[in-house]
């Protein structure tokens, strides 16, 4: 006879399965006692496609909205969420401050936010007789990607705007951990201006500046002293953990060392390496020099030149 | 050696390295030496404890699993990789499957817990509720008004983590 696992094993079983939301949408109607565990991965991260028709009826946004209505408990589950926008071949479309408010203003235990390819702006300004409250939101982790800048004349260039990037992350008191990338087509955000108004914008904030950074270079940075140059706009003598995503071997390794260099508080770096190849010269010159924690992870995507 | 009884009445003696993994027989051992008296093991029967010990004199000479930094935000919670041998050893009925996820967290063999529990997850995708709480031998005690809230829900989640 087959015998019971006991709760605590079940959901041991259940954690396997939770990074899948179709997994736990199955074991969420097993039955009862399985619920609980299930909502709890459901709701933890949710996305939300923006689009040029904002919160009008029908959207995503108008559908997340109506959740928040109905499920208030389920919202307060709500760990995580990215809103991304429509292509990031057609020009993203903008989110107001006001609007942005709107959406995460029940998110009680929101921790990570994720904008990618949206524009967040202060064209439509946030009107403070609105019942939302930014101040309260208790994101820790923020990720932006192909955003907060404003678009140029020229489509092929993004030029972040000093005035919307600060205003924007004004709003965002503790952030333990920021991410910044360049997104997948256009190289905007990821300018040295632009890390240096981030690093003193968040220095002006009660926690500090930044002490947790992750560059995405997407490849696009490919030679060793532009990605210095970048580093060079931040204060690098607070910096505990570094990461250069989605760059060159040699690149990572040389901006590592460079953080390291003028760094004292530096305790543990991320180096990515493609997935195909074994732990080559760079890597092993990487682990000589520095004498930190030093996690290695798999890149999946292969660089353009190999 | 170690020397353990199982419910069945059958004895294993074992080395101190392979009886060791499981954390259950450490503590009973306490300090080391020969235990003269045989460890009762009272809740795994003789054909798990079996299975159990080959794992155990398999991963002798593992060294310890690399703790991840805590904070890590790379992290990924996907399982760590299971070599061809585990994946050939755990390949066994599911009523067996479960009684050794039963003695791996009795007798605290983490690895094998582990091992055990990925091992029924992967059973499971795929299926379809229906078919889950075959496999796990569940009535699901919904009432007909809850099986209908859960179309709706189920909906509702969907839309959202699209």
């Amino acid at each position: 006879m087959l015998p019971d696992l006991p709760q605590e094993l079940i959901e041991c079983v259940l954690n396997y399965l939770s990074h899948r939301s179709k997994y736990m949408r199955s074991c969420s109607l097993v039955c009862r006692a399985w619920v609980p565990f299930c909502t709890r991965y459901l709701f933890r991260h949710l996305r939300l496609n923006w689009s040029k028709e904002g919160l009008s009826q029908g959207t995503s946004s108008d559908a997340f909205l109506r959740f928040q209505d109905q499920s208030p408990a389920l919202c307060s589950l709500v760990r995580s969420l990215t809103i991304t926008g429509s292509s990031c071949y057609a020009r993203s479309p903008d989110i107001s401050l006001g609007e942005f408010a709107i959406l995460v203003d029940n998110l009680k235990n929101l921790r990570d936010l994720h904008l990618s390819l949206v524009i967040v702006s202060i064209n439509s300004p946030f009107q403070p007789t609105t019942n939302c409250h930014l101040e309260r939101l208790s994101v820790r982790w923020l990720r932006l990607k192909y955003s907060s800048g404003t678009q140029s004349d020229n489509d092929d260039e993004w030029v972040p705007i000093t005035h919307p990037l600060t205003s924007f992350l004004r709003i965002f008191s503790g952030i333990d951990l920021l991410t910044v990338g360049k997104g997948y087509t256009k190289p905007n955000l990821l300018t040295g201006r632009s890390l240096e108004i981030i690093d003193q914008t968040l220095l002006s904030s009660e926690k500090g500046g930044i002490t947790r950074l992750e560059l995405d270079m997407g490849f696009l940075c490919d030679n060793t002293e532009g990605t210095i140059a970048l580093l060079e706009c931040l204060d690098l003598s607070r910096l505990e953990y570094v990461c250069a995503l989605q760059a060159h071997t040699w690149i990572q390794a040389k901006a590592m060392n460079y953080v390291a260099e003028h760094s004292l508080n530096l305790t543990h770096v991320v180096i990515q390496i493609p997935s195909f190849a074994p732990l080559d010269e760079e890597t092993s010159w990487i682990s000589s020099k520095l004498h930190m924690a030093i996690t290695i992870i798999p890149r999946l995507i292969r660089t353009p030149n190999s | 050696m170690v020397t353990v009884v199982v419910s069945d009445g059958v004895t294993f003696t074992m080395e101190q390295d392979v009886a060791f993994q499981c954390g259950l027989i450490a503590d009973f051992a306490g300090g080391g030496g020969d235990q003269e008296e045989p460890i009762p093991i009272q809740a795994v029967n003789s054909t798990v404890m079996r299975k159990v010990i080959e794992y155990c004199e398999h991963h002798r000479n593992d060294p310890p699993q690399p703790e991840v930094p805590e904070g890590t935000p790379l992290e990924r919670k996907d399982r760590r990789g299971r070599d061809a041998w585990d994946k050939q050893f755990i390949q066994v009925e599911q009523e067996l499957l479960f009684e050794i996820i039963l003695a791996a967290n009795y007798l605290n063999i983490k690895p094998l817990l582990d091992l055990g529990c990925s091992q029924v997850a992967e059973m499971m995708k795929g299926k379809t509720p229906a078919e889950i709480q075959q496999m796990f031998n569940i009535v699901n005690g919904f009432t007909a008004d809850e099986e209908a809230q859960n179309g709706e829900g189920e909906e509702k989640a969907r839309n959202l983590n699209s």
